[in-house]
């Protein structure tokens, strides 16, 4: 049992840096090249009405995540919002590639070489991640705050 | 009851992640495909498929059309020509050949205006021409000037869209191949509107029967006119109502590049001219047209050059979830390439008064229905 959840917490903090390490990593691409990014952006049928919101937004919210999920006390929120932002962009690339004539591209570095399909793929394994930190995270936190609970 | 908590908080960031996505995106499609007020004209059947032919790929390109043959040419294969008639049935391959053993290219075109065929890249750039015996090209011009597109008006003289380089923006001219060949601008036929560059882009063409230039705007409801001197005859109207292109033009400052900022309103998307009448292909749906129509079919709309009205439209359809791709007209067919097919629409000449079949064609098939009889 010991041996367990020594397991499971090294696999969360895996977790965490593997998603701080996207999310910074795609912030700052994004950043770098911010102009290009925001016209990337702008030619997608799905975001163009939103292009400065989206193009700002999205790198912030990125940055802010990792942030959090180095703070303990916000890991748990942090990795809830990275499982959104996930799904986020997974239905973006599923609707992209399903309703839309046309197809753009914009992420930062690396990922741009990642074909649709892939990127998918890519996408489905992060969500899966930070549900497993998620289901990790949740029962330690509440486990011990009931167990507090009870001893009070 | 704790994991349930956890599943129920997943699960409402899951719902709320899709379904944010989902409401962004169907409020933009709601911005792209808004009513347009204008009414298409649908009346009696002007325009009813006839053939079809499974060409194997979808690189083929109209190179030509003429005397109720059509031409072939093959973006990959750009040495590699089809010649099929208009029923599709006679198929000829021809394998162009060079004065030279070989020839970078960038962007090749191939154009047959038979006698002549020409072999062309702007971007590199050279001129090649041959005649129809022997399919062989040498290289007619040197030096020529870039440009972006071109469209042969006879053996000697090549219309041309290019780019200033006094203002950078497009520009119509004109190629004389001779001795000392000559290259005339205009920079009066093309008017900008944003930047000069996209919103002035559009498909160039040749009317040869009018012998006049044609060229329709892509974003807007406009196209051009004008004799083989570049004189404007006039503009003409397509029938939507989008008068000024809708297109954002952003700069990226470190790779010094000028880009589409934001999808841009496609109203005419393609078009061929042949005879009196000039045929496009227009992206926007008009009054009371039924949506599921338009998702499995190309609409184009026919106008008449020469008394400037709009006459009627009708649909190509699909075939296997390819779209009309590009289209040439050519007596009285209409001829389309669809993903890896050719196909023929048989014109209603009752309807095209000035369209009339091919001749040959024509004695043709009253050698059959006499053979018939016989």
């Amino acid at each position: 049992m010991k041996i367990n959840s020594k397991h499971k917490n090294i696999l969360l903090e895996l977790i965490c840096m593997l998603f701080i390490l996207l999310f910074v990593y795609a912030a700052v691409s994004k950043f770098l090249i911010f102009d290009e990014f925001k016209i990337q952006i702008g030619q997608s049928p799905v975001l163009t009405a939103y292009t400065s919101w989206v193009a700002f937004g999205v790198p912030t919210i990125e940055i802010l995540i990792s942030l959090a999920l180095v703070i303990p006390k916000f890991r748990l929120p942090a990795l809830y919002a990275a499982f959104t932002l996930m799904i986020m962009f997974t239905t973006y690339i599923f609707i992209i590639l399903n309703f839309s004539d046309f197809i753009p591209c914009s992420c930062g570095g690396v990922l741009e070489k990642l074909d649709w399909t892939e990127h998918l793929i890519f996408n489905i394994f992060f969500v899966v991640l930070a549900f497993i930190g998620v289901m990790i995270l949740s029962p330690q936190k509440n486990g011990n705050i009931s167990k507090y609970a009870y001893d009070t | 009851m704790i994991r349930k908590k956890t599943y129920t908080t997943l699960f409402i960031c899951m719902i709320s992640g899709i379904g944010i996505v989902s409401l962004l995106f169907s409020l933009s499609e709601h911005k792209i495909h808004r009513d347009n007020s204008f009414t298409r004209r649908f009346a009696g059947h002007p325009a009813i498929k006839a053939k079809q032919l499974d060409l194997s790929y979808n690189s083929y390109f109209i190179a030509g059309a003429d005397q109720g043959k059509i031409y072939l040419g093959n973006s990959i294969s750009p040495f590699h020509l089809i010649i099929l008639d208009t029923v599709l049935q006679n198929k000829e391959t021809i394998r162009l050949t060079l004065d030279r053993d070989s020839l970078p290219y960038k962007h090749i075109q191939l154009r047959v205006i038979p006698p002549y065929f020409f072999l062309i890249d702007g971007i590199m750039p050279y001129i090649f021409r041959g005649n129809t015996t022997d399919w062989k090209a040498r290289s007619v011009m040197d030096n020529p000037p870039y440009f972006s597109q071109v469209e042969p008006i006879d053996s000697v003289s090549l219309l041309i869209r290019g780019v200033s380089g006094k203002t950078r923006e497009n520009i119509l001219g004109k190629i004389t191949l001779s001795e000392n060949p000559k290259v005339d601008l205009s920079h009066e036929l093309l008017q900008k509107q944003i930047d000069g560059i996209f919103d002035t882009d559009g498909v160039l063409q040749y009317n040869h029967q009018l012998q006049k230039l044609v060229y329709t705007y892509h974003y807007r409801n406009q196209f051009i006119v004008a004799d083989t001197a570049l004189q404007l005859n006039h503009l003409g109207k397509t029938i939507d109502t989008i008068s000024r292109a809708q297109i954002e033009v952003g700069t990226i400052a470190s790779k010094n590049q000028l880009k589409m900022a934001a999808p841009p309103l496609t109203v005419n998307k393609n078009s061929t001219t042949y005879g009196n009448y000039l045929f496009v292909n227009s992206k926007l749906i008009g009054k009371h047209e039924p949506t599921n129509v338009w998702n499995n079919a190309s609409i184009i709309d026919v106008y008449n050059l020469v008394e400037n009205t709009y006459e009627f439209s009708f649909y190509v359809y699909d075939i296997k979830k390819d779209k009309l791709r590009s289209f040439r007209v050519l007596h009285d067919k209409f001829i389309g390439l669809i993903g890896n097919h050719i196909v023929t629409y048989q014109l209603d000449t009752n309807q095209f008064k000035h369209l009339s079949p091919h001749l040959k064609e024509d004695a043709d098939s009253k050698v059959m229905t006499l053979k018939e009889n016989l």
